[in-house]
């Protein structure tokens, strides 16, 4: 996991795997959806608001105080998240093996969102695997990243 | 040298943009579009040396973009930088003409490799 995020923001970091945090429909974490074949949820990528927001503004050089910004506000901005959508996209190559369904990005969504698909939380609910690790990227404020398979 | 840089993420097409530079290809003048359909616009108007193409976007993917230049009769040096990165997916963009499929994340060295044996 550290060498996945580490070669995409080209920064240090660290990873260490953590039990997965309640995730309620507050706005305080951000989900990548992942679609089967089928068009079925089938996995998902779960971020905690520091981490979304860490990701997204070190994938782009932007500066800790933008992430640290959007955390006291309670909510990422628009800028954040869509460089947070590029940090899950990548991500579905941590998903995709050959001996696996193919699974693409949906959509990423922050647990507030009035359009959140109830399906996420079948998901999170019967989930066959969860694992969530703490992430530390150098210079930015530290964050859980998720991985919750149906 | 005329590079072309496709992708759907601005804010990838400008991290590419960033280790092109970091593997040697700092004078070389870099054009972006957002997906196939504007990648196969500039190629039929700009000389390329080289394109550097996501998979998966909108309007036209990597590969449809690929077969598109292909069947045109454009031969131009042309990689995936996406992050399919399954065998299934590479054996598709080597049958269709590409000279290598670079897996996202991908770090300077790996990116200097695969363009090193592209443009060898």
């Amino acid at each position: 996991m550290a060498e996945f995020f580490g070669a995409l923001l080209g920064l240090g970091t660290a990873a260490s795997k953590v039990s997965p945090a309640q995730i309620e429909n507050d706005g305080a974490h951000v989900i990548g959806t992942y679609h089967d074949d089928l068009g079925r949820i089938a996995a998902l990528v779960t971020a905690d608001l520091p981490f979304a927001a860490s990701a997204g503004a070190s994938l782009a050089m932007i500066p800790a105080s933008a992430a640290r910004d959007d955390v006291k506000d309670g909510s990422i901005d628009e800028n954040l998240l869509e460089n947070f959508r590029e940090v899950c996209n990548v991500a579905a190559s941590l998903l995709n093996t050959p001996h696996t369904p193919h699974l693409t990005l949906q959509d990423v969504w922050a647990t507030d969102h009035p359009d959140l698909p109830v399906e996420v939380w079948d998901v999170l609910a019967g989930a066959s695997k969860r694992r969530e690790f703490a992430v530390t990227i150098e210079g930015y404020d530290d964050g859980r990243l998720g991985i919750v398979i149906r | 040298m005329n590079i072309l840089v496709v992708d759907d993420s601005k804010t990838i097409r400008m991290l590419v943009k960033r280790n092109l530079k970091q593997a040697g290809f700092a004078d070389a003048n870099i054009l972006e579009a957002e997906d196939g359909a504007a990648g196969l616009a500039i190629a039929r108007t700009e000389a390329l040396d080289l394109i550097l193409s996501d998979w998966n976007m909108p309007e036209m993917s990597g590969l449809e973009f690929l077969q598109n230049l292909r069947s045109e009769g454009f031969g131009t040096t042309f990689g995936f930088i996406t992050s399919e990165s399954t065998p299934s997916y590479k054996d598709q963009a080597m049958a269709a003409g590409a000279a290598f499929l670079l897996s996202k994340p991908f770090n300077a060295e790996s990116f200097s490799d695969a363009l090193g044996v592209a443009t060898a």
